[in-house]
């Protein structure tokens, strides 16, 4: 999803061989300026694309909403009752057209088993799954980063090769198998010093919210960090044969200033691509790992929707999933500006 | 600084050691996840189905919070929408209670009786019982609660509510309603769960001005406890309510629902202490926290349960020998061996042993596992121009017993085409559509009435194979009808003495679903679809 646009010729003039994040204010800010406008754009395209797209499907799926909300146990004609008092006897394309008119305003709906509006339920949920996401990926880079960095410096030797098995090990395990793992370990298996379900809000309880977030996030973190790791050393290791390193050590600079202020930047831009990518991805996808955790956040929302016919309400997750997609690469995109100044001249 | 190429060294010895704890850990995450060996064996058999005995269990402790882990998201607290929902009685209480006997008594109700036989019912109420929000749970109250599930089609009461031809208030605290014909069970539909649809859970008229449809998520009743908030998917708090109307009552502080849908995550929930209540719903719960000294089992397997349904008006089930020889063929100690942890507690009676209304002659009634005599019976059907192939339908979450089934049809020589659906689809397109030959269901009731009806009567609404009996439908109507509780347990004991002959479905399995405790857990008080009464509840820690 997200742009890679180094490779693009340059087209606006720019001193060659400048040093990176001296360039003109100016030209930094147009750049900026201009990708956030064609990001926007992208953003209103995915959006409409994304929302009618999943309004189709649903449309398509066989059993709706009033069957789910009327019960097992409901005869055809409180079934058909359900179906009236819902709306959904009107034609799809008027539904959604509706649902586009009420987004306009700031209304998303109501949720058709419990009756909550849209907006609160997404209030609710979206805090658990943003914190879920940023821990756990804030977690895997900081596991990861140091681990790549030293695995890159000395490849081959007991740290690379042991965080290279290990990571591969955790990679390879389904999350959910990792997560039972975990509870058995910490909540209620060997030891009970971890909850297995639930969830604490950071304001009410922070101690209990840290607590009920440990496992989760680790088990959301593990495969990450095995994959970051395993990027940003093979580029970090290729970044080492460039000339310009030999060159600086050649300056005599030590190893830690090569490895972190002239290897570490140009050797991340895979690795800032691809958490870019997994934030957007892990924000309506930790669907698994809230299931087994009891952990009430967007994603079991967004499948729970599903299983239940449920529109409105997933409609709403899948809107502010596809806008914080969007945005999160826009963000990444930014970045780039930020690393590499052949990208600010290409803008 | 030296700064060296890649090297592809084998790591071989890390490889090994790493490799052999990960596999040591997942063997270790295996075992304690199965839970051990169950303590007992043989058939699950019912434990304390209607709660603790309060007498034997000391002097309640007051205070405290209990924290309680449901199988499922709640979808409304309005008793006029469908839902399963275990909190709903603990913001309502009920006007009537089941009895194990299965009949009803007044619990929040005075009384309830009828001077002519079913006709007419008067229904009193206690003049002490207060809406939390101060308002009385008087005539008008139980009036408009019951107009709702007569003007909402689509509430699970709306049937119970039709048969009411008027209703007075005879004075500020009694209702009088008059019944189309004699309606004997009539309080039996004030002590339903709400699962079944209740005209006994009765909700502040002041809150229903004042939320109207978004009642449901605004609960305000009588009941021993007063709602606080409702996160879906998260949890749901309710404080003490400190004028309900048993004096004394509640002893628990705060009560904390919480929705655990994963049945492994329940179950570790409960072994953890992260909750002190499970309310399980499958064998695989249930059978090793019956194995766990740490935690106290209640469990009723109450009447029907699982079942495969027949479609009556399609081949090859609309004929009886078809219908006799899928029972035949499925040996349900495979069954309980493969899918239910050797543990299976079998049907072979529309009503478990423990009901009034069963009889050992129903259970001798029913065909036993026999392949040659399925062979036999589908020999004769094809004999007599008949094709006894068929299609099996069932959800996504029932694979296992769908290879079950085309395992065992196999044995006799028939081949099964097996379909899998979501549930939604399942519920739509295959059993409320009547599109399948045989299918799959989980029906349990606690009281005959209204289960019974729902599941054989020619139109009810469980009646999804189309079995329709004149004899049975007119039986049922006897059962409902009388006041004369010898009257109707004969009618019901015929009943299900005809099922055994007709087999209208194939009862192989009662139902699991139970109440998991901590043993600090007192004054239980249940019915055995998990319903709960929460006033008596007590913590001793």
């Amino acid at each position: 999803m997200a742009e890679m646009t180094i490779s693009t010729p340059p087209t606006t003039a720019a001193p060659p061989g400048e040093a990176p994040g001296k360039a003109p204010r100016g030209a930094r800010r147009n750049a900026a300026v201009r990708r956030v406008r064609r990001r926007l754009v992208h953003l209103l395209i995915v959006l409409i694309a994304v929302t009618f797209l999943s309004f189709v499907v649903i449309d398509l799926l066989p059993g709706d909403a009033a069957v789910v909300v009327a019960g097992d146990n409901a005869t055809p004609a409180q079934v058909a009752q359900v179906r009236l008092d819902l709306g959904l006897d009107r034609p799809m394309i008027v539904r959604y057209i509706d649902w586009l008119g009420g987004v306009v305003t700031g209304d998303l709906g109501k949720s058709f088993r419990t009756g909550q509006p849209v907006t609160e339920a997404l209030a609710q949920r979206i805090p658990v799954t943003f914190e879920l996401t940023i821990v756990a990926e804030v977690l895997a880079l900081l596991i990861a980063v140091p681990l790549a960095i030293y695995s890159a410096y000395r490849p081959g030797r007991f740290v690379d090769r042991a965080s290279m098995t290990l990571g591969f090990g955790a990679a390879a395990m389904p999350q959910f198998v990792f997560g039972m793992v975990l509870i058995v370990l910490f909540a209620g298996g060997l030891t009970s010093i971890l909850p297995a379900t639930g969830y604490e809000s950071f304001f009410t309880d922070p101690l209990g919210n840290i607590r009920t977030i440990i496992l989760p996030c680790l088990t959301l973190m593990i495969g990450e960090a095995a994959v970051y790791r395993q990027l940003l050393r093979s580029d970090m290791i290729s970044t080492l044969q460039e000339d310009y390193i030999l060159m600086a050590r050649s300056k005599g600079l030590g190893p830690r200033t090569i490895l972190l202020r002239h290897a570490l930047r140009p050797s991340s831009f895979s690795l800032i691509t691809l958490s870019g990518v997994n934030i957007g991805r892990l924000l309506g996808g930790t669907v698994i790992v809230e299931t087994l955790f009891a952990i009430p956040g967007l994603g079991q929302m967004i499948v729970q929707a599903v299983f239940n016919r449920d529109y409105m309400l997933l409609q709403g997750g899948l809107l502010f999933v596809a806008v914080a997609y969007v945005v999160i690469n826009m963000i990444i995109d930014l970045l780039y500006l930020v690393l590499d100044p052949r990208v600010r001249r290409d803008a | 600084m030296r700064i060296r190429p890649v090297r592809t060294r084998s790591a071989g010895r890390v490889v090994t050691i790493v490799a052999a704890l990960l596999g040591l850990l997942v063997v270790a995450a295996c075992g304690a996840a199965g839970g051990g060996k169950p303590n007992n064996s043989g058939p699950i058999a019912a434990i304390d189905p209607y709660g603790a005995d309060l007498a034997t269990q000391g002097t309640p402790k007051d205070g405290g919070t209990l924290t309680l882990g449901m199988d499922r998201e709640i979808v409304s607290y309005d008793p006029t929408v469908q839902n399963s929902n275990m909190a709903a009685m603990a913001v309502y209480d009920s006007l009537m209670k089941l009895t194990p006997d299965g009949g009803a008594e007044p619990y929040m109700a005075k009384s309830m009786t009828s001077p002519d036989n079913g006709k007419t019912w008067n229904l009193a109420l206690r003049p002490e019982v207060k809406f939390s929000d101060g308002t009385p749970l008087d005539a008008q109250a139980v009036m408009i609660n019951v107009q709702r599930h007569i003007d909402k089609v689509s509430s699970p009461a709306h049937g119970y509510a039709a048969q009411i031809a008027s209703m007075r208030a005879t004075d500020p605290y009694t209702v009088q309603f008059v019944m189309k014909a004699p309606l004997g069970v009539f309080p039996m539909v004030f002590a339903q769960p709400i699962t079944y649809g209740s005209l006994g859970l009765i909700v502040s008229p002041a809150a229903l001005q004042q939320y109207g449809n978004d009642i449901g998520r605004h609960p305000v009743g009588a009941g021993p406890f007063t709602f606080v908030e409702w996160v879906p998917d998260s949890h749901v708090t309710f404080q003490k309510n400190p004028n309900y109307w048993q004096q004394g009552l509640p002893h628990l502080d705060k009560l904390e629902f919480r929705p655990i849908p994963d049945t492994d995550s329940r179950l570790a929930s409960i072994q953890n202490g992260d909750v002190d209540v499970a309310f399980g719903g499958y064998s695989q719960e249930l059978v090793p926290a019956l194995a766990n000294p740490n935690l106290k089992v209640y469990y009723g397997p109450g009447n029907a349960g699982e079942y495969l349904y027949f479609n009556f008006n399609k081949a090859p089930f609309d004929d009886r020998r078809m219908r006799e020889a899928i029972i035949r063929s499925l040996d349900l100690n495979a069954l309980g061996a493969s899918q239910y942890n050797n543990r299976l507690v079998k049907a072979d009676s529309l009503y478990d042993a423990s009901s009034p209304f069963h009889t050992p002659a129903a259970s001798q009634e029913w065909p036993t596992y026999d392949p040659a005599k399925a062979k036999q019976l589908i020999e004769d059907y094809k004999a007599s121009g008949g094709n006894p192939t068929f299609t099996f339908k069932t959800t996504t979450a029932r694979r296992a017993f769908g290879e079950f089934i085309q395992a065992q049809m196999a044995a006799v020589g028939i081949n099964v085409d097996v379909q899998y659906f979501d549930l939604a689809q399942f519920s739509s397109k295959v059993v409320q559509s009547n599109d399948f030959q045989l299918t799959t269901w989980v029906g349990g009731f606690d009281s005959a009435y209204p289960g019974t009806a729902r599941l054989l009567r020619s139109d009810g609404n469980t009646n999804y194979g189309k079995y329709s009996n004149p004899q049975v439908d007119q039986l049922l109507d006897q059962a409902a009808s009388t006041t004369d509780d010898a009257a109707r347990t004969k009618a019901y004991q015929q009943v299900e003495m005809i099922a055994g002959k007709d087999l209208p479905v194939a009862f192989f399995s009662r139902s699991y679903l139970s109440t998991i405790t901590k043993p600090q857990v007192k004054g239980v008080d249940r019915y055995t679809s998990r319903d709960m009464f929460y006033a008596n509840l007590w913590l001793d820690r």
